[in-house]
């Protein structure tokens, strides 16, 4: 039983390594979120989980396109956010009750 | 908002669609427009947020993937090579009997018909017993010269493709001039290989066993090669060869992607292993050479595969 449990994590040594990282990487996302006080933490692990691969390049190539993504997701979202925004605040509300007077 | 949420996903659609890598982006962007936090608090905040938080996540994802038990590229690509080397070892015992004997059924040589029940299974499982009750294959000067009259019949290369987790094996004309397997010995190869392979006179035969084989053939090419330390990286021409030059059998595993793309990124799908075995029953000059360098004492476990020699008890 033990040889073969032995056996068995020397044929699944790389799943086993990967899951290993993802759980330090996820619980050390999710403590630095906590201790930073972030409004939505849960992002940060689950944005471990995703960039986590297999080896130390995928891993790189993986946060890399990530970041690259979220970020041109976020000025992409922001650049066209005014424009159809449903949810006014007073001054939105102010400026286009001006815009409707004739 | 129906118009917004087109406006900005179709364009960063097609970005994600073009590059895969890329599929965050409106993922993102979605979570910027319709998230709670985002419509509450205004765009440009939960977008800040959003990017703090993910360039945190990514760090830590960074900074572990780099500290705990770091696992490269390389390692991954030799086990699975090896898995894929395994696999063809069970394969070319069946068409190393085709080939020769013109039957499956029938045994490329020795006295024990081949036992289905035995080979290609335990042998392979590293088990109690299972390598050991496999004699090796005899590969003394006696018995090869019995084997100098075994000739192929028609094809007298294999070549063997394993790449994107398929592997399929296929017989092709021995290569004549410089074909691309005879460039790539020719520039790397030992000269015994070189010979073999432009003379066509190579038959098919088995490769090896299995991850620690794969692993052993790093080892070998480094020890073969100590100048060339571009041969484990594949640093040079997108190409690593890890070379089993025992007894003039040769594997040659090739990066056919871009390295600076595909081998470092290492995941499976993208790195396309392209492996050639080329064996010759002769002993030439150069497997004499290598037969002198004791490279059959120093790689003990790397046997020859033959299915049709198997001296257990319950074989005969």
């Amino acid at each position: 039983m033990g040889r073969r449990f032995i056996f068995w994590v020397s044929r699944h040594q790389a799943e086993l390594l990967l899951g290993l990282r993802m759980t330090v990487a996820s619980l050390l996302a999710f403590a630095l979120a906590a201790w930073f006080a972030l409004p939505q933490g849960y992002f940060a692990v689950l944005t471990t989980v995703i960039v986590m691969h297999g080896s130390v390049g995928g891993s790189v190539n993986a946060t890399l396109y990530r970041l690259i993504g979220t970020f041109g997701g976020a000025v992409w979202g922001v650049s066209f956010q005014p424009p159809f925004r449903t949810r006014r605040s007073p001054r939105w509300r102010w400026r286009s009750w001006r815009w409707l007077r004739p | 908002m129906a118009l917004a949420l087109v406006a900005v996903v179709a364009p960063l659609a097609v970005v994600a669609a073009y590059n895969p890598a890329y599929r965050i982006a409106p993922i993102t962007a979605i979570l910027v427009l319709l998230s709670p936090v985002g419509q509450h608090a205004g765009a440009l905040e939960s977008a800040v947020d959003r990017m703090l938080e993910i360039g945190l996540g990514c760090v830590v994802a960074l900074a572990v993937a780099l500290v705990v038990l770091p696992t490269h590229a390389h390692r991954l690509l030799v086990e699975s090579a090896g898995a894929a080397l395994k696999l063809m070892s069970e394969q070319i015992g069946k068409l190393l009997d085709v080939q020769i004997t013109g039957s499956d059924a029938a045994p490329v040589s020795g006295s024990a018909p081949p036992c289905p029940a035995f080979h290609g299974k335990r042998r392979f499982r590293g088990g109690r017993g299972g390598a050991r009750a496999y004699q090796p294959f005899d590969w003394s000067p006696r018995s090869m010269a019995g084997r100098q009259n075994i000739e192929p019949a028609a094809p007298r290369s294999v070549h063997y493709w394993a790449g994107n987790g398929r592997t399929f094996a296929g017989t092709a004309a021995p290569p004549t001039g410089r074909t691309p397997f005879a460039a790539l010995l020719g520039r790397r190869g030992l000269p015994g290989c070189q010979r073999s392979c432009n003379r066509g006179t190579g038959a098919a035969t088995a490769v090896r066993r299995s991850d620690t084989s794969a692993r052993r053939l790093c080892c070998r090419d480094d020890r073969v090669a100590p100048r060339r330390p571009d041969a484990r990286a594949g640093r040079r021409g997108d190409r690593a060869d890890l070379r089993d030059v025992l007894y003039g059998w040769t594997a040659v595993f090739e990066f056919t992607g871009s390295r600076s793309l595909h081998a470092r990124s290492g995941t499976s799908e993208s790195i396309s292993i392209g492996v050639t075995a080329l064996a010759s029953p002769h002993m030439n000059a150069g497997e004499k050479r290598l037969s002198s360098r004791g490279s059959a004492a120093a790689f003990p476990a790397l046997r020859p595969l033959d299915r049709s020699i198997c001296s257990c008890s319950r074989c005969r």
